[in-house]
């Protein structure tokens, strides 16, 4: 039984490795940017919509209000990458109810390199919101005594990130896996259909994680502002 | 090891690329589309808004426009009022002299006809009354005042009383003697006897009996007449009597 699609490998050089991963992370990407082209192509401003623009604005509309909730800030600026993280992961997990698809979520490469970007995420927007120094000083809050904590907590929710979503798309196929050797009839089908279930509850905890994660650096810096205005008072 | 760091590289590339793929093929198009949409949902709603406060602005002008039209109409009801009293005072008012115009034409008229009623009535009754004695007074001529008129007759002729000297002066071929009664032979004689003095020779004396006459004689010759009867009288008495009647009915008419 296989644990990764890393160990599919299609093409190998002595640099670069083709595995199951990369491959059904390119069909994912490249049935996304095929979906959103052919939706956004001809799209209507007017009262008539059309049934998939509707259903991707009723999407982007969640992720706006998610995004909204959570930051308390605009969240046009975070929904590409707050919207990609959703859209990849929760199609990535509903696209393993094909035969023979594995899910690249189910690669712990893939939800490492996620978590990474997120990891990566959260000071760029800190810092682009409240500026270098402000968002290095939040390392050092509320003492400097709390600045290995702060990084050892920034690396550890980085890896319970990328490993959470790993985990359950892995033990979500491997559960449907082991059912369908024990009992091949109906259980596999119902542990699928709640895979699907599972599959778009990971993916909104993953994008909502990430979001909790960036507002983090960014409500630190609205504490700020109110505390400076405080003190000038 | 479950981690292939050359695909974790992999992946975040091809993460990145996907956010740049979705940010160009999906969020722009589709955050556009959603502002022009509620950029025109927003200018509906203004126009909306507008339109409403349109409609507001209308209604208070209307029921501005309302309450000024009520107000003129119960002036112009109270006008109208006024001028339908004037109207009907000054119709009544010339409806009354037409009226009285008419009243008195009609009295007018009235008292004419009346006057001229009473006065043919009363030229009717006097006519009437003559004409009755008259005729009782003709129905009374016996024999006897016959003989009295022939006798006072031959009186005043026998005194040349004036007319009958012009009468039987005339030189007539022949004198008429005409009495309104039957003449018996005696009277004839004595006519013919009291005559006889103013005819010359040839004359003669020709009796006739004309009971239009009445009661009287009447001489004639040559176109000279004399006569003397009691309708005469009676004719010139009631011309008398209407003379004094229109007389009293005139003074009275312009009383």
């Amino acid at each position: 039984m296989r644990l990764s699609p890393d160990s599919i490998v299609f093409f190998e050089t002595a640099f670069i490795t083709l595995n199951g991963t990369i491959l059904f992370t390119w069909l994912v990407m490249a049935l996304l940017t095929l979906g959103s082209w052919l939706v956004t192509r001809r799209l209507s401003t007017g009262s008539h919509v059309p049934r998939w623009q509707n259903l991707i604005e009723i999407i982007v509309t969640l992720l706006l209000g998610q995004i909204r909730d959570v930051t308390r800030q605009e969240p046009r600026p975070f929904l590409p990458f707050i919207g990609t993280l959703f859209i990849f992961i929760a199609f990535c997990n509903l696209l393993s109810i094909i035969p023979g698809f594995q899910a690249p979520t189910g690669s712990l490469s893939t939800t490492a390199g996620l978590a990474v970007c997120v990891m990566v995420a959260v000071p760029l927007y800190g810092i682009r919101d409240s500026g270098l120094g402000g968002y290095l000083k939040n390392y050092i809050r509320p003492t400097p005594m709390m600045l290995p904590f702060n990084v050892i907590g920034e690396i550890s929710r980085t890896l319970a990130l990328a490993v959470r979503l790993f985990g359950n798309v892995m033990s979500g196929g491997m559960i449907g896996g082991i059912l369908l050797a024990i009992a091949p009839l109906i259980f596999p089908v119902i542990m699928q259909m709640l895979g699907l279930l599972t599959g778009i509850v990971q993916a909104y905890i993953f994008a909502i994680l990430a979001t909790v994660y960036i507002a983090a650096g960014l409500t630190v810096h609205e504490e700020q502002a109110v505390h400076a205005e405080n003190c000038d008072m | 090891m479950l981690i292939d760091w050359p695909t974790v590289i992999f992946q975040i590339i091809n993460f990145l690329i996907l956010i740049a793929l979705l940010k160009r093929f999906l969020y722009g198009p589709i955050i556009k589309a959603m502002d022009e949409r509620e950029r025109k949902v927003a200018a509906r709603l203004a126009e909306a808004a507008k339109a409403e406060e349109d409609a507001v602005q209308r209604v208070a002008a209307l029921t501005k426009e309302q309450e000024a039209f009520a107000v003129a109409r119960e002036e112009r009801m109270l006008q109208v009022g006024q001028e339908v009293e004037k109207w009907k005072h000054d119709a009544l008012l010339r409806l009354q002299s037409e009226i009285d115009e008419k009243r008195e034409g009609w009295n007018s008229i009235l008292d004419s006809e009346q006057e001229a009623f009473l006065q043919k009535l009363k030229q009717l009754v006097s006519r009437n009354v003559f004409r009755i004695a008259r005729k009782a007074l003709a129905d009374l001529a016996d024999d006897e005042l016959e003989a009295r008129l022939i006798n006072t007759f031959s009186v005043k002729i026998a005194n040349k009383e004036e007319g009958i000297a012009a009468v039987l002066s005339a030189s007539a071929a022949a004198v008429k003697c005409i009495t309104g009664f039957p003449l018996v032979e005696a009277q004839k004689e004595q006519l013919t006897e009291v005559l006889s003095p103013y005819l010359n020779d040839g004359r003669e004396i020709f009796f006739r009996e004309e009971n239009d006459l009445g009661f009287g004689v009447r001489l004639l010759s040559d176109g000279q007449k004399w006569e003397w009867n009691l309708n005469r009288y009676m004719f010139e008495m009631e011309a008398d009597i209407h003379k004094a009647m229109n007389t009293l009915s005139g003074a009275h008419h312009e009383k």
